[in-house]
């Protein structure tokens, strides 16, 4: 008796409703440039200046072969991914503090004032470009949004870099005379490919949610092997091959995304980047075995960085925006069971609320009479009628909700028993005379068979009778008559209970509403008809509980009724009974 | 047949408990021993020699299924029917109560008029089983 000792609790009789939860599980989020922000904010302008400036020295010294243009460029990118994470106000100071640095490290590596000037100003230009596209009033890019992703590959690898590649090669061509097309050509790619490797993974944003799930993956041996099988073959690739064999560390590649997601595909692209960037250099690999010039081999190795680091974004993207939504339908699944369960405990608690005082008015009421004996005058008597019935409709709807409600929470019961159908009808019928008595109906009863026998809940089969036939009586015309019979059908195995009335019949446009919740034949007319307009929906799924099936006549006169399989050894009386009188005739 | 003559009857609610013992002293012209609550039934039940135990389920401090069993420790009254009287009409709720020996239901709210014989009804089902 466990919910006997609830009961005994006063808490129990609340309905708990649990704290409101969070669908969305990202909660608190950060990116690899985040702690900069964290920092006193002249130390964050220094930073980003002298960080720039080493970038942009390492890129120009390293990589610039012939050219006046580096051929990888990933200072911007860094410099693109402190301004779409910075606080709005400080945006320009850190465009500032960065164009510093890159003027710096142009006159460090030889270039003159106004070329290291101008050159620092176009990266400016490039990175101002594809923060404004990407912001557009937003205050930050989310990447493991797919569309996120595709504006940042148009403003990081198009529009942005291509603008300043043109200013770039323009400005050259008339100051110092180099090619238009080299120029532009050059800067493109490497300040493309520079944006799209580098500046993802600098605001890769991994909600907590996502990094504990993520951290988790790798954690398992699976996911570590498999890592650092991505790992060796990347290694021996770049180091060993000398055939195009680099599109061999893909699959493992697209692989670890997909298991593991953004960390994952982070992790392998970057070191898929720095090793084979070294290696290349050092004339290793696919491309350090090309027979071309540095600055081709450094482009072509780019591109197939980019184009791998893309490929795994996108892949990781996809797979991180399914995880937070099968994380989410599983949270509104939790939240939809504990408010499905609190609603139910609520209509459970309700119900036992409203039975208590009701249980005192129609205590009361009832008493009256028998106490005022004599006294009562024919007018009073009439006034606690009214009053009693209208205490039984009021508890007729509250027993109609908590039946519909335990019918929604798949908690209705029935108790099957084997029993003659003809007594649980006169209770019915006598239930039934007391319903609307001023309307003065008769009742008919015309039972073929009274002691047909079905396995059913006799409470419950009187309620569903009780409900049809006051939904007769209800729709009759006053002094009309309601007919409740019971016949055998389909050749004896099943038994039919029918209610018939002269009523209207059952508009059309009802008719495929019937059996609906809180569906009244005309619900402007519901007051005057009275009733919750669950009686129906209630009897239907009764009916079903006991193995049979309810269905109406809608024509007038209008006929309701309840097949139910009748009980096997009366079939077989039956069978019995038809082959006697077989017998007899002969 | 034995006749019922004595109910011990608890139930928290002062207005539902007057309801009752007149309808049961007037109307089934019963002996009644009225209680206000579980520890109070157990308390006055001693000598009272009840034929039937009437107890709504929902009381403060003790559950009528925990006043029943309070009261069914003493021997003479270890078979005494009980009737519990619910305002919860949960079936599945009915059925635990149903699975007490010796007991029946009666849901709020009752007809007063019909209460005595439906009482009496109960119990001589109860007896007889």
């Amino acid at each position: 008796m466990n919910n006997m000792q609830e009961w005994q609790d006063p808490k129990a009789y609340d309905v708990h409703l649990e704290k409101p939860v969070t669908v969305q599980p990202a909660e608190k989020s950060a990116s690899l440039v985040s702690p900069l922000f964290k920092a006193p904010s002249w130390l964050q302008l220094i930073v980003v200046a002298v960080v720039f400036c080493l970038l942009a020295y390492g890129c120009i010294v390293y990589t610039r072969e012939s050219s006046r243009i580096a051929t990888i460029w990933i200072a911007n990118s860094a410099l693109l991914a402190v301004l779409l994470e910075a606080p709005k106000a400080r945006k320009y100071l850190f465009l500032a503090a960065a164009y510093i640095g890159n003027v710096a490290a142009n006159l460090i590596s030889g270039d003159s004032i106004p070329v290291a000037a101008f050159l620092a100003m176009n990266n400016s230009i490039e990175v101002l470009i594809a923060v404004l596209i990407l912001l557009r009033g937003r205050d930050r890019v989310d990447l493991s949004k797919p569309s996120d992703l595709l504006s940042f590959f148009w403003a990081a690898g198009i529009f942005a870099p291509l603008a300043a590649a043109i200013l770039a090669a323009m400005f050259l061509h008339f100051w110092a005379g180099t090619g238009f097309i080299t120029v532009a050509q050059t800067w493109y790619l490497a300040d493309a490919l520079g944006l799209l490797t580098g500046t993802p993974f600098l605001i890769a944003r991994l909600s907590s949610f996502d990094k504990k799930h993520e951290l988790e993956a790798i954690r398992q041996p699976a996911g570590l092997l498999l890592l650092l099988a991505c790992f060796g073959s990347t290694a021996i690739i770049f180091w060993y091959s000398q055939q195009s064999l680099h599109y061999l560390v893909l699959p493992l590649l697209y692989l670890t995304a997909y298991r593991i997601g953004l960390l994952g595909a982070a992790i392998g692209n970057t070191f898929l980047a720095l090793v084979s960037i070294i290696f290349t250099f050092q004339g290793h690999g696919p491309f350090g075995a090309l027979s071309a010039d540095l600055e081709t081999k450094v482009i072509l190795l780019q591109l197939f960085i980019v184009t791998s680091a893309l490929v795994s974004l996108v892949t990781a993207a996809i797979i991180t925006q399914q995880r937070r939504m099968r994380a989410e339908l599983s949270e509104l699944t939790r939240m939809a069971l504990t408010s499905s369960k609190a609603k139910s405990e609520f209509v459970a608690n309700m119900s036992h609320e409203l039975r208590t005082p009701l249980t005192s008015i129609r205590g009361v009421l009832g008493l009256l009479p028998q106490v005022l004996s004599g006294t009562l005058t024919d007018q009073g008597k009439s006034l606690v009628k009214i009053g009693v019935a209208n205490a039984d409709r009021l508890l007729r709807m509250i027993n109609d909700i908590l039946d519909t409600e335990q019918i929604e929470s798949g908690k209705i019961s029935v108790s099957l028993k084997a029993l003659e159908l003809g007594p649980i009808l006169d209770n019915a019928v006598d239930m039934a005379h007391g319903y609307l008595p001023e309307k003065k109906i008769t009742i008919v009863k015309a039972f073929e068979h009274p002691h047909l026998k079905a396995t059913i809940d006799p409470s419950r089969l009187e309620q569903v009778l009780f409900n049809l036939l006051s939904n007769a009586i209800k729709f009759s015309p006053n002094e009309g008559t309601v007919t409740i019979g019971l016949k055998e059908i389909e050749g004896g195995s099943k038994v039919r209970i029918y209610v018939e009335d002269n009523g209207p019949g059952i508009p059309d446009s009802f008719r495929s509403r019937i059996f609906q919740k809180f569906e009244q034949a005309d619900s402007g007319d519901a007051r005057s008809k009275n009733g919750s307009g669950l009686g129906l929906s209630i009897s239907k799924a009764l009916v079903e509980a006991m193995h049979g099936t309810i269905g109406y006549q809608a024509s007038a006169p209008t006929v309701f009724y309840i097949d139910l399989p009748l009980e096997e050894d009366q079939q077989d009386q039956y069978v019995a009974n038809t082959d006697l009188k077989k017998y007899r005739t002969i | 047949m034995a006749e019922l003559r004595k109910i011990l009857y608890a139930d928290d609610e002062a207005d539902i408990r007057e309801i009752v013992e007149l309808t049961l002293t007037t109307i089934g012209q019963f002996e009644v021993l009225v209680c206000q609550n579980g520890a109070d039934a157990v308390e006055k039940a001693e000598g009272f020699g009840a034929d039937l135990f009437l107890l709504d389920v929902m009381m403060p401090g003790m559950t009528g299924p925990e006043t029943l069993q309070r009261l069914r420790r003493r021997p003479e009254a270890a078979h005494t029917p009980v009737i519990f009287i619910t305002a919860r009409a949960h079936t599945d709720e009915m059925d635990e109560l149903l699975r007490v020996p010796q007991a029946g239901i009666i849901t709020k709210p009752f007809d007063p008029m019909t209460l005595a014989n439906e009482i009496k009804g109960i119990w001589q089902e109860l007896v007889a089983s």
